[in-house]
């Protein structure tokens, strides 16, 4: 069994057979984490081929300090905020269309098990930009402060879109809530996720 | 942060730790492609890259104009000859042209449309005067003796008033001189006609009207063009010798250079065999575990062509491959006695060592066991034996890669059918060895598979080998060809060094696809 060390060893030295082992080591993961950025799976799996390649050619920069799963992860992240970016133009008229566009209840009770893929799409769902400052710091634990910076916008609006993202979310989990179980009671001022 | 803010993040971090998606199959592929491609476009010496291409082609470009420079003029440049001719003396050739002489119509006419006229280096204007009554004469630059003496030469262009006619040769009819004068480019000939068989002697004919026996003082101006008249036949520039194969335009007396930029895919075989019987075993397991590979040959060849003989000098990268799966089960068998037992506490010997444990009873630390229950007895005198039995299986599958910089050289003997030509070609190739990458056999306390140690590879740096290749070639002009050329490669010596006590032999064929060019 090759350990980590090794694998970095191989992939340092650009061996293919090593590259292969790491990437089927950590693909499946990675692909989960991009389809969050993400609207589909098709593109999802554009972000995962372009950070792959970005981790094979710039391994030399990791420093072996820290995990280096976490210094991939992060490239991962970037290489998703990086083709946001690209398309924040495109994505931008998307966003307020959309924000018109919802109606927030915050006055439902979510009652019910979701799966992860369940999860994903209401993630999928929301405006882009909402999308990642989300993903961002609830999933990632990024701070406002750093979310602003990596997305290039003022501390204020992450705060913002995440407290937007979040109400959307929370919208979308009852309205899946009410589907499952027609009878449910929602209290008023109650939320319980 | 309000609870509720927290429950949602909570359910989302923990709703997505862990979570996968299998990508499609494609993806490696397409990630492994971009890797090849940036590998491609970044300087590495171990690796084929963009810059050994470059480097190739600079080379050569570069082989191809040093040869060029050296190989005699031979009328190549003939379009461009050709237009500097019609600026300065066509004129009278089309006054040539439209001559009604009945006996000189069919030459006239086939220099009009297949003949340019080309004056080499030195045509200079203002030496081929306007109503010249006289003879064109040739001057031999080299040698300024023999130019008065060739004036009635082939070649010679005479006007007379308004009346211009061809006269090539006047002494064609006569002898062998014109053809030879006419293909081949000896003596002092002033015009060379790269059209090979035969020329009706109408040429002769059309100078009837000029006195030929007219000497060179009788006329008034001469018309002198420096260095040599050149004709050439378009038409039947790619046509060739049916006796000798050699191009027209070419003298099959001259060599021919060429230049030749290739690449071939080719699958590679790597044979076992054992110095002596004591590896047998291994040499067996070793043959069983490896099969062919692949790989790929890249580069340029000089070539110079002598009538046939063909001889060919290059450089390529060549990198071939050898798959090996191996599967290894090994069996340990760790047999542990237990002399002395006593109560309270227990000490044992094995063959292999476990942990330490301290027996209270001699008060020291002996080796203990690993085992599943206490064991607890109070004779003193009972030996006990347990044998553990393990059996660890490992498959090896590796890809072994060579990377070699080679010197292919050949001579070749040509076979010519109108634009197709077929080369029977042996010859050798020495090999550098750049870089070897996998995994080999071990040696040194047991047979083991170790990975290869790039600073210490097992391999011979220098490797020879023998060649044989059949080149396909089809000409599609007169400079170009394009050349498929089924290969079979075989190594002279082992690729391992005489230390180890088996031979490997890295064989190979493959189909070789190139672009060659004639100078």
């Amino acid at each position: 069994m090759v350990n980590e060390k090794q694998l970095i060893e191989g992939c340092l030295k650009q061996d293919r057979k090593a590259q292969k082992i790491l990437y089927e080591k950590y693909s499946s993961v990675f692909l989960g984490v991009c389809s969050r950025y993400t609207r589909d799976r098709s593109e999802a799996e554009d972000v995962l081929q372009e950070a792959f390649l970005k981790i094979f050619t710039n391994i030399k920069q990791y420093a072996g300090i820290g995990s280096f799963e976490g210094w991939m992860r992060r490239i991962v992240v970037n290489t998703a905020i990086s083709q946001f970016r690209q398309n924040v133009k495109h994505y931008y008229q998307q966003d307020i269309t959309d924000v018109k566009e919802s109606k927030i209840d915050e006055n439902v009770v979510i009652d019910a098990d979701f799966t992860q893929e369940e999860l994903l799409q209401v993630i999928r769902d929301l405006p882009r930009g909402y999308q990642m400052v989300f993903n961002l710091y609830a999933v990632e634990g990024y701070m406002h402060k750093e979310i602003a910076e990596m997305l290039k916008i003022d501390v204020n609006t992450s705060k913002s879109q995440f407290s937007r993202a979040r109400k959307i979310i929370q919208m979308k989990l009852n309205e899946l809530s009410k589907e499952r179980m027609p009878g449910i009671i929602l209290k008023e001022n109650e939320s319980r996720i | 942060m309000s609870q509720e803010y927290k429950e949602i993040n909570d359910l989302f971090r923990s709703s997505f730790e862990g979570f996968r998606i299998e990508p499609s199959k494609s993806a490696w592929s397409n990630i492994s492609r971009k890797l090849w491609l940036w590998k491609f476009f970044r300087f590495s010496v171990s690796t084929f890259n963009v810059y050994y291409v470059a480097g190739i082609l600079t080379a050569t470009i570069v082989g191809g104009k040093l040869m060029s420079d050296k190989i005699p003029q031979t009328g190549s440049e003939i379009s461009s000859v050709k237009n500097s001719v019609s600026t300065h003396s066509l004129s009278q050739g089309k006054t040539a042209v439209t001559e009604k002489n009945p006996n000189s119509e069919t030459i006239q006419n086939t220099i009009t449309a297949k003949i340019g006229i080309s004056n080499e280096k030195s045509v200079k204007t203002g030496n081929i005067k306007e109503q010249v009554k006289g003879n064109l004469h040739y001057n031999n630059s080299e040698n300024p003796d023999q130019s008065t003496s060739n004036k009635i030469n082939a070649g010679n262009i005479i006007e007379n008033g308004s009346k211009v006619m061809n006269n090539i040769e006047t002494a064609s009819n006569e002898d062998d001189s014109f053809f030879n004068d006419l293909s081949g480019n000896t003596g002092n000939k002033d015009v060379q006609i790269s059209i090979p068989g035969k020329l009706s002697g109408n040429i002769a004919k059309s100078s009837v009207e000029q006195d030929q026996t007219e000497t060179e003082t009788e006329k008034e101006q001469d018309v002198i063009i420096y260095d040599t008249i050149r004709i050439h036949v378009f038409d039947t520039i790619y046509t060739y010798d049916t006796m000798t194969f050699v191009p027209s335009g070419k003298s099959k007396d001259k060599p021919v250079w060429s230049v030749e930029a290739f690449v071939s895919p080719v699958i590679t075989s790597g044979g076992f065999a054992a110095k002596s019987d004591e590896f047998s075993n291994d040499l067996r397991r070793l043959k069983n575990a490896t099969s062919s590979g692949s790989g790929f040959i890249a580069g340029a060849e000089g070539g110079i062509q002598y009538r046939h003989w063909r001889f060919n000098l290059g450089f390529t990268y060549a990198k071939f491959s050898t798959n090996y799966n191996d599967t290894i089960t090994t069996k340990t068998t760790d047999t542990i006695s237990y002399p002395h037992v006593t109560p309270g506490g227990y000490y044992s010997t094995d063959t292999t060592g476990h942990q330490w444990e301290y027996d209270p009873i001699h008060h020291f630390y002996v080796y203990a066991p690993v085992i599943t229950h206490t064991w607890h007895d109070t004779s003193v005198t009972t030996i006990v034996h347990q044998t553990y039995t393990s059996t660890n299986t490992k498959y090896y599958n590796n890809l072994n890669t060579y990377t070699y910089l080679e010197v292919p050289f050949s001579v070749g003997y040509e076979f010519r059918y109108e634009r197709f030509s077929i080369v029977p070609r042996v010859g050798g190739v020495a090999g550098i060895l750049l870089n070897a990458k996998g995994r080999t056999l071990s040696f040194n306390d047991n047979v083991a598979i170790i990975d290869l140690d790039k600073n210490k590879l097992p391999f011979l740096k220098l490797n020879w080998s023998w060649m044989l290749a059949v080149e396909l070639n089809y000409r599609f002009n007169d400079r170009f060809s394009l050349v498929a050329e089924p290969f079979y490669r075989q190594n002279l010596n082992s690729i391992y060094g005489n230390e180890n006590p088996f031979r490997q032999s890295l064989n190979s064929a493959g189909v070789r696809f190139g672009i060659k060019y004639d100078f």
